[in-house]
């Protein structure tokens, strides 16, 4: 989340956000406006949150 | 949130778990639910007053983006108030909620037995990719028990050496009856060359005169297509797929959140009738419990807990109540209902009527 919430910070900007993938280290690129995303390299890329909602009470670490 | 390349990256990832394989999401789809007031009005000074209409939009925008998770599925057991168990039914016990799927399966199923009736000299072999979990030996297995006078083979490729491979395909093509043969795990041992130089020439016993239906199944590559794939670039794989009619192909989808309400029901009732004990219905605050705990994911560890809480229903009583799924001050009892109380209310004291 913290990576795609750098755009709430500079909202009238556009801003790219560049992020090796987890699983093969080749970069992923997120280009956003405010809480839009116009653009992402490759498309079919994803988010993953680890922590199924159901837990996030417990303390685990859902937004990381 | 952690990002990756594609589907496929992130469920290699090591710490990739299936119990959270519904919080996979595109980036954008991603960045438009955290556009929502749960965690743009973080700052507000009324933020807590508004927790729950926030929480709620985070619900739906999770909902429309078309992902199922047991958390936000509570209503489904809140509005079940019947359950036929046979009306899901695709072959013997085995179950799938979903119609579309059902249909599928049924059809494959339809398409196994043919097989296995009168002899048409033509190949009979099928490929089936199915998710992790989705019961596809179950499922054969059930296809198998429905047809009568056959013999059934099952060839774990991941556990037989060469050696018994071999042994055990000359044992299917000698058999005197027809004969239902899954090889399950059909993808593994991908460095190996044995498992397909052995079973190619096999795939074409009806055409010499035999009588077997060879099922292929595995569940590698994310997808019908993906597993194909990997098993065209292995030796003699190639020979393999061109021995499987295209209109034999199908894949036994995901179990869904209805699926699981299902299993759970199924084995109530099957524990029950071991025990001698006739249970009516379930509390559905119960049921809500079993479908979304991850920790009785496998049938084994579920069939267990089946068994031990229909041992706690009292003689007399023919419902199994929330309480009889915990021994007396089990700290899990109170920790889940104090986790879904706010959501989940409605489900105390109702109950699903089970036949």
């Amino acid at each position: 989340m913290e990576a795609l919430a750098v755009s709430w910070l500079r909202s009238d900007e556009e801003i790219v956000v560049k992020t090796p993938c987890l699983d093969c280290g080749e970069t992923i690129t997120v280009r956003m406006k405010h809480d839009k995303v116009l653009e992402v390299d490759p498309p079919e890329a994803v988010g993953y949150q680890l922590s199924p909602f159901v837990q996030w009470r417990e303390g685990s670490s859902a937004f990381n | 949130m952690n990002l990756f390349r594609s589907e496929e990256h992130a469920k290699r990832w090591p710490l990739y778990s299936q119990a959270t394989e519904d919080y996979i999401l595109p980036v954008a789809t991603w960045a438009e639910i955290f556009s929502g007031p749960l965690f743009t009005e973080r700052l507000s000074a009324d933020y807590l007053e508004h927790g729950e209409e926030y929480v709620a939009a985070y619900h739906d925008a999770l909902r429309e983006a078309g992902k199922s998770s047991p958390f936000w599925q509570y209503p489904l057991i809140a509005e079940m108030d019947e359950v036929r168990l046979s009306k899901f039914a695709v072959v013997g016990a085995y179950t799938r909620f979903d119609q579309s799927v059902l249909n599928d399966l049924k059809d494959a199923r339809n398409r196994i037995s043919a097989g296995l009736g009168e002899r048409t000299g033509n190949r009979e072999n099928h490929l089936v990719w199915a998710a992790p979990g989705s019961g596809k030996t179950f499922f054969v297995e059930q296809v198998a028990g429905s047809l009568d006078d056959i013999d059934y083979y099952e060839l774990n490729l991941a556990r037989l050496d060469e050696a018994a491979f071999q042994g055990m395909l000359d044992t299917v093509i000698s058999a005197e009856k027809p004969a239902l043969c899954l090889i399950d795990e059909c993808d593994a041992r991908p460095e190996e060359s044995w498992p397909y130089e052995l079973l190619m020439p096999h795939l074409d016993t009806n055409l010499g005169g035999g009588h077997v239906v060879f099922v292929l199944a595995g569940s590698s590559g994310f997808s019908l297509d993906g597993m194909k794939q990997r098993m065209s670039t292995r030796n003699k794989g190639n020979d393999v797929l061109s021995r499987v009619p295209a209109e034999n192909q199908f894949v036994v989808a995901p179990m869904s959140f209805g699926d699981r309400v299902l299993i759970v029901l199924s084995q109530f009732l099957s524990a029950a009738r071991k025990l001698g004990h006739d249970i009516q219905s379930v509390e559905k605050l119960g049921l809500y419990y079993i479908a979304v705990d991850s920790r009785l994911a496998n049938a084994r560890q579920l069939q267990e807990f089946a068994t031990r809480a229909v041992g706690r229903v009292p003689r007399g009583d023919d419902r199994i109540k929330y309480d009889h799924l915990f021994t007396p001050g089990d700290p899990e009892n109170k920790r889940f209902w104090m986790e879904v109380s706010t959501v989940a209310r409605e489900l105390v004291n109702s109950y699903v009527q089970v036949e």
